[in-house]
């Protein structure tokens, strides 16, 4: 037994540096989110703790449902938003705000949820009726994110000829993190602690699951099942996310690459923590830079445009290097 | 005193709705294995040889029974039935999601290891398992990077690394040159006795080289079964596959080839 187990070497070594990374960085973040949630009082800067939770929390949910669609679907474009939950989502909140004048916290999240899922089941119909190929999913869910984004700004302005002050609607078109307050971060924490326990559940059988539908049902895991699970998770988790803070792209897409490309491995064990990280990372630094970057001339950006002008651009490098890029 | 391991198959039948009409893709096949026999399925394309293997591994519902040991596999969880049986069949890797074969190997050991981090006696099996089977050089190279020779090789390792009572291989041989071949075949040959093996393949000499008992199907019913020599002949052959065979015969062994 020895035999093999002697030479820690290179290989060895980095793998065993690998766990512990992704093991300490998500136990680091959990400490970190839940010092400063229990920490915040009705003090000055509470605006700015709670922005700064939003921002985790959202980050870390999109890259989570990003990670965990693109190993159940087998697919490495996949994503929340460009998958139509995004659109879906947006949709159904604007019809919400439509059909009600005072708009209720619980009613929006719950709303979301149904468009989103909604939009999803169309896009996995439509891909799966034109051959199931990971660009008919992306076409399809294109096609469904534009028809129900459309949609939507169309109601956008129904909203504001009813009610003209309804405040930062305009800001979930493109994804914001300035509506900040707390029923938002009240609403993200405990489901992103519900994924870090779904995590251990999930993992292993997301794994199997990469390698084929036949392979992960001789080991005992239920394929279709485990999609099933992971579609509606992905897609209810994104949805609250994008009640909080609006439709924010590319997040989910390139958190779970940038994370493989970091750790040389598809192993959704270190993949779903180090990317979920980087979506975290990404998206609260996107909103310190939207907060500063025009603040000389014109004064706050949605962060969701700093992540579009700089993850478009990652996205079609992604597409046009045929994904061979390690 | 260990009790001899053996499957038996009764009656299996297998239906499928296909525009419409149902498609029978098995009708009444039946069929024992005991230990030390090396069992292979021949037929045609279309006959239901994948079917019949999926059947055995419960990943198709079928009529009639598969006694494991003489235990219904349908009334078996189906963990306890993941952890003795292995089916192997061809994948297709996404590219940029790919695991490297280390990994892949690895995740064969699910079903046994009960932690959510590898132990080292997982890693210890699985490399021994490698090396055996000569994969272990290409252990940090992505399975999308191999060749189609090496990745049956990997599949194979990925079969074996959970120490499976039942070894169900699809097509092993398929896209592997005759060296690769000749060393599977001699692989299976010494696993005969640790594993109990049922396997399909296209290649009549394969079969007539590896395997002990054979059975013969075509358009989903079982033609002939039996032991190589009684039923790897002539007229078997060219009826079922409608082509002129010759039985080369130098005492030993008795391969059948095909006349072009």
């Amino acid at each position: 037994m020895r035999k093999y187990m002697k030479p820690l070497g290179d290989k060895e070594f980095i793998r065993a540096v690998r766990i512990r990374f992704a093991f300490l960085t998500m136990l680091f973040s959990a400490i970190l989110v839940l010092s400063s949630y229990l920490f915040i009082n009705q003090g000055h800067f509470y605006y700015r703790v709670n922005r700064a939770l939003l921002g985790l929390l959202s980050g870390f949910i999109f890259a989570y449902s990003g990670s965990m669609l693109q190993s159940s679907l087998r697919n490495p474009l996949a994503d929340p938003y460009l998958l139509g939950i995004g659109g879906g989502a947006l949709l159904s909140i604007y019809m919400y705000y439509l059909v009600t004048p005072t708009p209720s916290v619980l009613y929006i999240p719950l709303a979301a949820s149904i468009g989103g899922l909604l939009a999803l089941l169309l896009t996995i119909l439509i891909a799966e009726a034109v051959g199931g190929s990971d660009v008919a999913y992306v076409l399809s869910g294109i096609g469904i994110t534009s028809f129900s984004s459309g949609v939507a700004i169309t109601l956008y302005y129904f909203i504001l000829s009813r009610a003209p002050h309804t405040p930062y609607i305009y800001a979930m078109l493109i994804g914001s993190l300035v509506d900040a307050t707390k029923w938002k971060v009240d609403f993200l924490l405990p489901l992103t602690l519900a994924l870090v326990f779904l995590y251990f559940l999930i993992a292993k059988p997301l794994n199997t699951l990469i390698i084929g539908d036949e392979y992960a049902s001789q080991l005992g895991f239920n394929a279709k099942y485990v999609r099933l699970i992971t579609a509606v998770v992905a897609g209810l988790s994104s949805s609250i996310a994008i009640s909080a803070i609006g439709m924010i792209s590319f997040i989910g897409l390139v958190s779970p690459h940038i994370a493989r490309l970091l750790l040389r491995t598809s192993d959704n064990r270190f993949i779903i923590p180090l990317a979920s990280l980087t979506g975290a990372l990404i998206l609260s630094l996107s909103d310190i830079a939207a907060k500063t970057f025009l603040s000389w001339s014109v004064g706050e950006v949605p962060a969701g445009v700093i992540t579009s002008v700089f993850g478009a651009p990652l996205y079609v490098v992604l597409v046009l290097r045929g994904y061979k890029w390690r | 005193m260990e009790v001899e391991s053996f499957i038996e198959v009764k009656g299996i039948g297998v239906k499928y709705r296909s525009r419409g009409e149902v498609v029978i893709a098995l009708n009444n096949v039946s069929l024992r294995v005991d230990k030390s026999e090396l069992f292979c399925v021949l037929g045609p394309n279309g006959s239901g040889k994948t079917t019949l293997l999926k059947a055995i591994a419960g990943l198709v519902k079928h009529d009639g029974v598969v006694l494991i040991d003489g235990v219904n596999a349908l009334r078996m969880p189906k963990k306890a039935l993941a952890k003795i049986i292995s089916y192997s069949s061809d994948i297709s890797v996404p590219e940029m999601l790919s695991l490297t074969v280390e990994e892949a190997v690895l995740t064969s050991r699910y079903p046994v290891s009960k932690s959510f981090l590898e132990s080292s006696e997982d890693i210890y099996k699985v490399r021994e398992v490698m090396e055996v089977l000569g994969v272990l050089n290409l252990r940090n190279r992505k399975l999308n990077e191999l060749s189609a020779g090496e990745l049956k090789k990997v599949l194979l390792a990925m079969a074996l690394a959970k120490d499976p009572k039942i070894l169900l291989l699809d097509e092993p041989d398929a896209h592997m040159d005759i060296r690769s071949r000749v060393e599977l075949s001699k692989t299976l040959r010494t696993l005969k006795d640790k594993v109990l093996t049922i396997f399909t393949t296209h290649d009549v000499a394969f079969a007539a080289n590896t395997a002990t008992k054979v059975l013969v199907l075509n358009n989903g019913v079982g033609v002939a079964l039996g032991n190589v020599k009684e039923v790897l002949t002539e007229e078997v052959l060219s009826k079922v596959y409608g082509v002129e065979f010759r039985v080369l015969n130098d005492g030993e062994i008795a391969v059948p080839i095909p006349v072009y």
